[in-house]
């Protein structure tokens, strides 16, 4: 191949993503983005440039949430994952920078091939305080061309979110995924509650997805090996069982840890005694404790509706199944 | 394979919190056959990836009864136990408070915020530890907060662990460490821990260097405490002092920019002085060395050096600030020290460390001092210094 027959690296998907219907933005346009003032992208569908576009909007009062929503398309026959990142800057009235711990600031947006572009919103917290919002999309690598179509300013959150459970969970949308996450706990389904984590994961792999996919999963794992409850009659030797021996439970830890630590102090200070188990909030626990330590117990004092109270995917159903399989 | 890391932080630092780092502490002490009472757990801060010292130093704490942690990022998590423990937090490079702080009132009111953590983490029971690195932090920018700051860490801390037998004494210019609360273990050497396996002719090989080069090497992190820009400048002198012809290597990751154009433009000049500004892995810290006559640092001050430890563990003398000289007491004459106020002085102490270099009881004698600090061992003391104070 001569130098005259050289095809510039991302010429061919530029002219793909121009057949349809991606323009590039015009000098003017762009000297007008540059101002921060003028979002480039509402009026068609662009080729997104390779600088970075920044756009600054005031805030709505008392908003908590932002939502930015974009289309991106890809040349390419499938999708890109990360193709284009968008992050955000809040600042006060005065212009100076305010941030929220541990807040998103940033959200990378898949490209889609161009025969299946869809809308996808990123989601950011406002700070207290904030008054302005500065909004810059980047490609993230330089050879590719992204065609893009939306808006760098924030819109309103969207009022439904009640799509179906399929229908979420073939979407990429954080709020509706986290709607049905919710419906999910009230509705006591954890293996539900994991299919929308499993999907965030995917989407997002934020770590705390992640970490609440794996406390999830270990609950409902240890719910479903408790061993078969001992026989035994409530002899002479008791062991009074009023609070967890290691410490007051921890929702950061995973059950099944915390479990076989409490296993091991119970089975040393009960010894092959029989075990009456009381207390309130911790109760349920208590109680899976002397099952995994195979201790035989009674349950004293205890508010059978208040069995599932230490940890928010421990359900009442669970303690009737335990019970009942156990009784 | 070549390592960028001594570990990687994706995947040495777990994903837990540290309520769950508590409760893994405690069941894997126990699989090692630690009663449970008797688990101690220690939480460390801030980790640090590619100097390996933490590993190092925490290499037998399961041995001596403790599990180590890494406080992940935010410290104000580590309060009271989830579990029954006797818990404590060991601090390390603490003007890591300082981060991201652009004036004296933001160094200020990190400070402060960070004694306020310590005086949570008191309250709540926890013992506070502390290894002085360095007097003040190679590039303090906040001095006078730096100073308060390990002014108040000093009085907070239940522990304080030093590397140099002078430490209290040398800290006493701008702070005040209660020598009743320290307790002294030595810097470990690297024994075990670089990649050593290539000889001395091949690594001089590698480098361009012949066997007659009389070879220095600057090694560490690349910044105007380190005095490898004064050096560069003095090399000429010492060179018609010592009437010999040097080959200089300086090796390290670079710190600061304006710095490095000094010593680009020092350096430019200068055939005899390679440069290798980047950060040295695991498996080509033993090139560097090996290819070696002697290691020098000529730093202004200082407190401990990773640098002479890792000389040492290459059987390769090395000339280090007067101060720096108790930190490696029985290593005998291959750790020379020198006056930092006083040039000459600089120019006889490689003038020994040459000489030391061509004596093979040297190589023998340092690389002995090296096992008997090697990681484990010297782990081993620490932990039982720290158990006995507990």
């Amino acid at each position: 191949m001569d130098a005259d027959q050289k095809v510039r690296p991302g010429k061919r998907s530029t002219n793909r993503l121009m057949r349809n219907g991606y323009t590039a933005l015009s000098r003017v346009t762009l000297a007008l983005a540059r101002t921060g003032l003028v979002d480039p992208f509402t009026s068609a569908k662009c080729i997104l440039p390779r600088r970075a576009i920044t756009v600054v909007s005031a805030l709505q009062p008392a908003v908590h949430t932002i939502r930015i929503q974009l289309s991106l398309a890809t040349a390419y026959v499938n999708f890109e994952r990360g193709a284009a990142t968008v992050s955000v800057r809040f600042f006060t009235l005065l212009g100076r920078s305010v941030k929220m711990p541990d807040a998103k600031t940033t959200h990378r947006f898949f490209a889609d091939a161009i025969d299946t572009v869809a809308p996808q919103n990123a989601y950011f917290e406002v700070p207290t305080g904030a008054k302005w919002v500065s909004v810059t999309i980047e490609r993230s690598g330089a050879r590719r061309r992204i065609g893009i179509f939306g808006s760098l300013r924030p819109k309103a959150l969207e009022d439904d979110l009640n799509v179906s459970f399929e229908e979420a969970l073939a979407g990429r949308d954080r709020k509706m995924l986290e709607a049905h996450l919710t419906k999910c706990r009230e509705a006591q389904d954890r293996l539900q509650a994991l299919q929308i984590l499993e999907r965030l994961i995917y989407l997002e792999k934020t770590e705390t997805d992640q970490t609440l996919h794996r406390l999830i999963s270990d609950v409902h794992e240890t719910l479903a090996q408790v061993p078969a409850r001992m026989a035994g009659d409530d002899a002479d030797t008791i062991y009074d069982y009023n609070a967890p021996l290691v410490g007051a439970y921890s929702p950061k830890v995973p059950l099944s840890k915390w479990l076989k630590l409490e296993v091991k102090s119970l089975v040393k200070e009960a010894g092959g005694r029989h075990v009456h188990v009381s207390g309130s909030d911790a109760a349920g626990l208590q109680l899976l404790a002397c099952l995994y330590a195979g201790l035989p117990f009674t349950i004293k004092d205890c508010e059978r509706h208040r069995l599932a109270s230490f940890h928010s995917w421990v359900f009442d159903s669970d303690f009737n199944e335990i019970l009942a399989f156990n009784p | 394979m070549s390592r960028e890391r001594v570990s990687d932080p994706a995947i040495t630092d777990a994903k837990r919190s540290f309520d769950e780092a508590c409760v893994d502490a405690k069941l894997s002490l126990f699989a090692k056959g630690v009663d449970l009472e008797d688990a101690h757990l220690l939480a460390y801060y801030p980790p640090v990836h590619r100097n390996p010292f933490q590993h190092m130093l925490y290499a037998a704490a399961f041995e001596q009864g403790f599990a180590c942690f890494p406080v992940r990022a935010d410290l104000s998590e580590v309060g009271a136990p989830p579990v029954k423990a006797p818990l404590g937090v060991h601090y390390h490079w603490v003007h890591r408070v300082f981060t991201g702080a652009q004036t004296s009132r933001d160094a200020a009111r990190q400070s402060q915020a960070f004694i306020d953590l310590l005086d949570g983490q008191k309250e709540a029971g926890l013992k506070i530890a502390w290894t002085v690195h360095n007097l003040l932090s190679h590039s303090a920018k906040f001095v006078d907060e730096e100073i308060e700051l390990r002014a108040n860490l000093a009085d907070r801390a239940d522990f304080v662990h030093i590397m140099n037998p002078a430490t209290v004494e040398l800290c006493g210019r701008y702070y005040e460490l209660n020598a009743s609360k320290t307790f002294m273990v030595p810097h470990p050497s690297y024994f075990g821990v670089y990649g050593d396996y290539i000889g001395a002719e091949q690594a001089r090989f590698d480098l361009g260097l012949t066997p007659e080069d009389k070879t220095l090497l600057l090694f560490g992190a690349l910044g105007p405490h380190k005095g490898a820009r004064q050096f560069i400048s003095e090399l000429d002198d010492l060179e018609k002092t010592l009437n010999v012809r040097l080959r200089v290597l300086i090796a390290g990751q670079p710190s600061d920019a304006d710095y490095m154009e000094e010593i680009y433009a020092l350096a430019a000049g200068k055939s005899n002085v390679s440069l290798y500004e980047r950060h040295i892995d695991d498996q080509t810290v033993q090139t560097l060395f090996r290819a070696t006559d002697a290691v020098v640092c000529p730093y202004e001050t200082g407190l401990n050096s990773g640098v002479a430890a890792t000389a040492a563990t290459f059987g390769r003398p090395c000339v280090v600030p007067d101060i720096l000289v108790p930190a490696m007491a029985g290593i005998g004459s291959g750790v020379i020290g020198f006056n930092p106020s006083d040039r000459t002085s600089l120019s006889v102490a490689v003038g020994r460390a040459l000489e030391a270099a061509e004596n093979p009881d040297t190589e023998k004698a340092l690389t002995h001092w090296a096992e008997m600090h090697r990681p484990r061992a010297i782990s081993r003391a620490f932990f039982e210094a720290l158990r006995a104070r507990w």
